[in-house]
């Protein structure tokens, strides 16, 4: 897969003398620049502007985050969530996969980095949650992929003094790319799990458009386990389609073959869902996608998952499966119900901090 | 921009009645307003646009008016003509404004109104000036539906202006291919639907031929929607819901059998004294509901026992086998 390099740079002024923007110039050299006095009136004026016009994941917007960099994941009361924490260090993403939610999610058509990466590590530094030196599994690949432009922000490097100083923090790079080398010279002392989002080579060729190959993410995580890292892998979201079996199957026995379960800290599985929105707004985007023809029915959350059978016959597919394949790893749903974690678990963490737990003996182990 | 002050006579021969450069008005009729100026006269003018060197006229404003007259007999009309040398886009913009002074356009003159403005104007002043003064949002949402309406066969574009299909469908129509689209059209008009229902029936089809590698004209040209088509009875509407429940079944195949089975399950299950079993909404989760109606406590006492029969009625536990 090809570096993202933007083919325009939209700069807020306030920001144009910090580091991290200099140092993104410094490595896009011949992209042009924009300077803007408010990034929020760009973009307002963006949103006024025909899809066709402004899609395309080729324009890079460096600016202040406002707002806070440190949250909670937003999950819901109404299925069992896991307590992870989301940073945010950008917004956006310069893969373009069909099933992705940012779609409808962001406002934001440009490709998004804060540039005020001093407020990110003061936030961190004083976060008074982050202080009391129990477990916290903090994420950046909530509102962009983890590693997609890590060659023109140097983030994962910059981020872990930070981590490195504070036992019980982990920090999960999540990530569909390949460009590990700069994690392997790292000195991360557990600090770091880098996680490859996984799907059949069907879903990867077909709907995860400029993301690496599933070989090449599976080869990928064999070197970072050989540098020392734990990895994990996320099966989200699970696609209901032809030869799904054999797809899915194919994954495990590929990651079986390489990556030994020991240094496998969790998989998550998760089947497609989404706010009814993004159906019509992919539906533009991809026009011909078939993921969103599958038996959807409104969850309790609103959201459109699978008809509850359909979920149940993947995941205990799923389960079954690595059962066979990879015993003794974690598996876990993200935002599943009890009949979802009993049908395929045989049992249902009876809370999210249950779930939490769960996940965080898995760093302490 | 300004008019001569007056009134002129213009024989109607004089002006080019097929040329519709500035023309507004669709999907509406002259009759109303020939008995109109038949009773009070012609109040207001229309207005018109002398071709350069010629005793010709454009109509700008009052096409309609134009019309009525001609009906009523006219071969001379009264007309205000425009000062020399205006370019076209100020002509259009004297015409819209003209037409939104004193009524709400319908979607289809907002659509040509739109697309004939992006000849002359920019896209962007297009939606932050004139889609408010249209009565649309200045968006560019707003705009991209304008110009599918504009671009849509005549015969849907007078569907849309007589309302008998929504704006909301026009625009998915438009999308489609030309033969998924009129065989949708043709569906819409043999059958009564609301706008909710005919969006649903639109994304029904798109995600079903998507599905299955076809497309719409074939899903549509099932035996089993030929055949509610063709049959004598019922009436247009209940055949409406017959091509839904349908649609529905072929879309969510297991969703609907699912349903089925609970409503067979339901029948035999026991039921009596006002007691009803509801299935968790779309089967999600493993919650069901009992609903109990009673009006004296005698007839509580009797859905109790209703409730203890069913409790442990051995075929209850069939809906909950696959998750426990």
């Amino acid at each position: 897969m090809t570096l993202f390099q933007p083919e325009y740079i939209y700069i807020e002024k306030e920001v144009k003398e910090l580091a991290l923007t200099r140092q993104v110039l410094e490595r896009c050299p011949d992209a042009p620049v924009e300077l803007v006095d408010s990034a929020k009136h760009l973009i307002a004026s963006l949103q006024r502007q025909r899809d066709s016009e402004v899609r395309g994941k080729k324009r890079l917007l460096l600016c202040r985050n406002r707002g806070r960099f440190l949250d909670a994941c937003p999950g819901t009361q109404l299925y069992r969530c896991c307590g992870y924490m989301v940073l945010t260090p950008g917004a956006g993403c310069p893969l373009d996969c069909s099933y992705c939610v940012l779609q409808a999610y962001l406002n934001n058509p440009l490709i998004t980095l804060y540039a005020n990466t001093q407020d990110m590590l003061d936030e961190l530094e004083a976060a008074p949650e982050l202080r009391d030196g129990s477990i916290k599994r903090i994420g950046t690949g909530e509102f962009m992929d983890s590693m997609a432009l890590d060659h023109l922000t140097d983030f994962a490097a910059a981020l872990l003094p930070f981590f490195r100083s504070r036992p019980g923090l982990v920090l999960e790079l999540k990530t569909k790319t390949v460009r590990v080398e700069p994690l392997l010279k790292l000195d991360h002392g557990g600090a770091y799990i880098i996680s490859w989002s996984l799907n059949t080579e069907a879903v990867v060729n077909n709907e995860e458009h400029g993301a690496a190959s599933l070989a090449g993410r599976i080869a990928a995580a064999k070197k970072a386990v050989a540098a020392g890292y734990r990895v994990g892998f996320h099966f989200d979201p699970m696609i209901y389609g032809e030869e799904w079996e054999k797809g899915y199957r194919s994954v495990i026995e590929l990651m079986a073959e390489h990556i030994p379960a020991e240094a496998i800290a969790w998989v998550s599985i998760g089947s497609l869902r989404f706010m009814p929105p993004l159906k019509g707004i992919a539906g533009r985007h991809f026009p011909a996608t078939r993921i969103y023809t599958g038996e959807f029915v409104a969850g309790q959350d609103g959201k459109m998952r699978y008809l509850q059978d359909i979920r149940l016959e993947m995941y205990a597919k799923m389960a079954g499966w690595f059962k066979d394949l990879l015993p003794g790893v974690f598996v876990y749903f993200c935002m599943e119900n009890s009949r979802s974690w009993n049908a395929s678990f045989g049992y249902f963490p009876p809370t999210d901090a249950a779930l939490k737990q769960l996940l965080d003996q898995r760093i302490s182990t | 921009m300004t008019l001569h002050s007056d009134t002129v006579t213009i024989p109607l021969t004089a002006i080019g009645l097929e040329d519709t450069a500035f023309v507004i008005t669709f999907g509406r009729s002259c009759e109303d307003l020939a008995r109109a100026i038949e009773r009070a006269g012609l109040i207001n003018p229309p207005v018109l646009a002398r071709l350069p060197g010629q005793e010709a006229y454009r109509i700008v404003c009052g096409f309609l008016r134009i019309q009525a007259l001609r009906q009523l007999g006219f071969t001379d009309i009264p007309a205000r003509v425009l000062q020399p040398g205006l370019r076209d886009a100020q002509i259009l913009e004297l015409a819209l404004c003209d037409n939104i002074s004193h009524r709400q356009l319908n979607s289809v003159e907002q659509a040509g109104a739109v697309k004939r403005l992006l000849n002359y104007v920019p896209e962007t002043k297009v939606i932050e000036y004139w889609l408010p003064l249209l009565g649309l949002s200045p968006s560019a949402k707003a705009l991209e539906s304008c110009l599918r309406i504009a671009g849509l066969e005549q015969e849907i574009k007078q569907a849309l202006a007589a309302g008998a299909i929504s704006g909301h469908s026009a625009v998915e129509l438009a999308v489609l291919s030309a033969e998924d689209r009129l065989a949708l059209f043709r569906l819409f008009s043999s059958v009564h639907l609301s706008a909710s229902k005919q969006a649903e029936i639109i994304e029904t089809c798109r995600d079903l031929a998507l599905r299955d590698g076809t497309d719409i004209q074939k899903v549509l040209s099932s035996e089993e929607i030929a055949a509610i088509l063709a049959a004598p009875t019922p009436n247009p509407s209940h055949k409406a819901e017959q091509i839904r429940s349908f649609l529905r079944r072929c879309r969510f195949p297991r969703l609907t059998r699912k349903e089925e089975l609970f409503s067979a399950l339901a029948k035999i299950l026991p039921h009596a004294g006002g007691v009803r079993l509801l299935p968790p909404q779309s089967f999600e989760g493993d919650t069901y509901r009992l609903e109990i109606a009673f009006s004296r406590p005698e007839t509580l006492a009797d859905a109790a026992q209703t409730v203890q029969a069913l409790a442990q009625d051995a075929r209850l536990r069939s809906l909950f086998g696959d998750g426990r």
